[in-house]
């Protein structure tokens, strides 16, 4: 395992690396000059600054204060400095560091994916099971329907019918939604469906394939009831492929909150990140996809752990 | 030497179509792919010849009152500028399935390439290919398009750019893993052994051999971009008004929800039922053509 391990970590570093480079590139290739923004920046409160009020010799001592004219990996190599000291910069919008900005909206985001992510594991390998016990029954067709629907269904429209049926036709849940349970329902629900399909479909095919195996016909012929050999002997080997793929979801939940944030008018990084990038704010924009990126390159290591754990024969190293 | 080589040994015609109607067979006899096929056939004729059955222009205001329900003469009613939403919901299809063709076309193209080139040379170039690869998978789904976006600007053009690098990932890992398998055949072994040359290798041996998953990733994939487009615009970072945009659609019709539900309503039926049908074909594609994929998302 700690052979694993250390291998594991070792392949993270060009990948971390490059993270953080094309972060880095994607600001110098933004449609706007970061110096000007800057200037604009430092005269705001004054009098607007008009683009041919800048004189050569500020925008030169301005580029050069910003280290804009040294050599673009000596550049990176300050960037990456900046951020390894927490130091993301400062939106342009609130003058507030990106770093405060993402620590104030991040539990928001967490939250909601947290509860996402649990609302589809327990309804998709719940369906999941079902599905494969009652194996080309009705059950089993009502089961993949609503599978082949939950990937169908754009989030940002289920949110917005969730809201108009449950919230504005039955008046059962709060439109926008305050802090607390009651407004994180419909949030989860759009967000979790999505997974809830993939990991119902999975958890299925696991299930149908192991139940086919010799040795859960030896623990059935044993005389062991059912849910036994059912909890017992097959799901523990057919949560191997669940729980890898539940990582991977988380991963989606993240960047789904992007759109579900904005639906349903919660504070988050996601909603920010939006915010952020129609106003054209970009080191706030360069610092979530940052964040967000690292923290994705971490669940996927999580979840490789998880599965080495799961499957001695990649613990082991064959 | 190469050419004389391949005339040797004529591709065999027969067997392939005996396949390819076998595959048909297979599919023609699942009521779910044939649901899929239907619908898709439903979406993309009304999208092809939504000229001919709109009774309105997309953009024509006023034809019926602002925010007129739906009746017979407007059966998806009217929006804000009273605007007929039928003609505009048919219109915008138009658009989302070209996002969809088009985005799926970058990736399929780019992931084709890198997937051949790891899965076919294989050392350092696989270990290249791949770690790249990995960089833009750290990027998840959306936040990699809106990157795109934010870099070259929001346009209709950008955001399928956008979804179909962002397609590029799966499309890699996928053709990678199938090159691996297909390169380890012993007819390419024959192939190499006499002398034909790699591209040709790959072109004649490999490529006709992969085409079962890539044709079943693409067909899933054009729902996946659909979706991602239609995000991207209902974010607002792609089509503009007055585009009959599914996804702008709906973010318009957002704000009048509570009052006026079919503005809304429509281009989000119209969007899933499409990517229902796309789907249901893909899995009938992927059960008939190749087995193994099942569970490959």
């Amino acid at each position: 395992m700690r052979t694993y391990l250390s291998r594991r970590l070792l392949t993270l570093i060009p990948v971390v690396v490059g993270v953080t480079f094309a972060v880095f590139v994607m600001l110098h290739l933004m449609p706007v000059d970061p110096v000007r923004m800057m200037i604009t920046e430092l005269s705001s409160g004054q009098a607007p600054v008009q683009p041919n009020e800048i004189t050569k010799a500020r925008y030169d001592a301005m580029r050069h204060e910003m280290g804009l004219d040294r050599p673009l990996l000596v550049q990176y190599a300050a960037f990456l400095g900046r951020v390894l000291r927490g130091d993301l910069g400062r939106s342009f919008e609130t003058r507030r560091t990106v770093w405060d900005m993402i620590t104030a909206n991040v539990g928001s985001t967490v939250e909601l994916a947290v509860a996402g992510l649990g609302l589809a594991v327990v309804l998709g390998i719940v369906l999941g099971i079902v599905a494969a016990l009652r194996r080309d029954t009705w059950i089993d067709a009502a089961v993949m329907a609503f599978s082949v629907t939950g990937l169908s269904l754009p989030s940002f429209w289920l949110g917005i019918m969730l809201i108009l049926l449950i919230s504005f036709k039955l008046g059962l849940l709060p439109v926008l939604s305050p802090r607390g349970w009651e407004g994180l329902i419909l949030p989860a629900v759009t967000l979790g469906l999505r997974a809830a399909a993939v990991i119902a479909r999975l958890t299925r095919a696991a299930l149908v394939e192991i139940l086919n195996l010799d040795y859960v016909r030896t623990a059935r012929s044993k005389g062991l009831p059912a849910r036994m050999v059912v909890l017992n002997h097959a799901m523990r080997n057919a949560l191997i492929p669940v729980v890898t793929v539940v990582g991977l979801q988380f991963g989606n939940l993240l960047s789904g909150a992007v759109i579900v944030e904005s639906v349903f008018g919660r504070p988050g990084i996601g909603s920010m990140a939006v915010r952020a990038i129609l106003f054209k704010d970009f080191p706030l924009v360069q610092g979530t996809v940052l964040v967000l990126a690292v923290s994705y390159v971490c669940v996927n290591l999580l979840v490789d752990l998880s599965y080495a754990w799961l499957n001695p024969q990649i613990r082991l190293g064959s | 030497m190469a050419a004389h080589a391949v005339a040797r040994f004529p591709r065999q015609a027969a067997p392939f179509q005996t396949f390819r109607r076998e595959v048909l067979r297979r599919l023609v006899r699942k009521p779910l792919a044939i649901a899929g096929l239907t619908l898709l056939a439903l979406m993309i004729g009304t999208a092809i010849f939504a000229p001919f059955i709109a009774r309105h222009a997309p953009d024509e205001q006023g034809v019926a009152d602002p925010f007129e329900p739906p009746s017979a003469k407007h059966p998806f009613g009217a929006d804000q500028f009273g605007r007929d939403n039928f003609s505009r919901v048919l219109h915008g299809g138009r658009i989302s399935l070209q996002i969809g063709l088009v985005a799926v076309a970058i990736g399929g193209t780019v992931g084709l390439i890198f997937g051949c080139l790891a899965g076919y040379l294989s050392g350092w170039v696989d270990e290249t290919v791949m770690r790249f690869v990995d960089i833009m998978l750290a990027f998840p789904g959306i936040l990699l398009a809106i990157a795109v976006v934010v870099m070259l600007g929001p346009s209709l053009y950008n955001l399928m750019i956008a979804v179909g690098v962002g397609a590029i990932p799966t499309f890699s890992r996928v053709i990678r893993a199938a090159v691996l398998e297909a390169k380890e055949r012993d007819y390419v072994a024959a192939a190499r052994a006499m002398g034909v040359s790699d591209l040709m290798i790959v072109a004649r041996h490999i490529l006709p051999n992969i085409m079962a998953p890539f044709i079943v990733l693409a067909t899933l994939d054009v729902a996946t971009a659909i979706l991602s487009g239609t995000a991207l615009s209902y974010l607002g970072l792609g089509a503009k008004p007055p585009s009959p945009e599914w996804g702008l659609m709906l973010s318009e019709g957002k704000t009048f929800i509570r009052n006026a539900w079919w503005v809304g309503t429509f281009p989000g039926l119209a969007i899933t039922l499409t990517v229902i049908g796309i789907n249901l074909l893909g899995d009938a594609l992927r059960d008939a053509l190749d087995p193994r994929l099942r569970g490959t998302r």
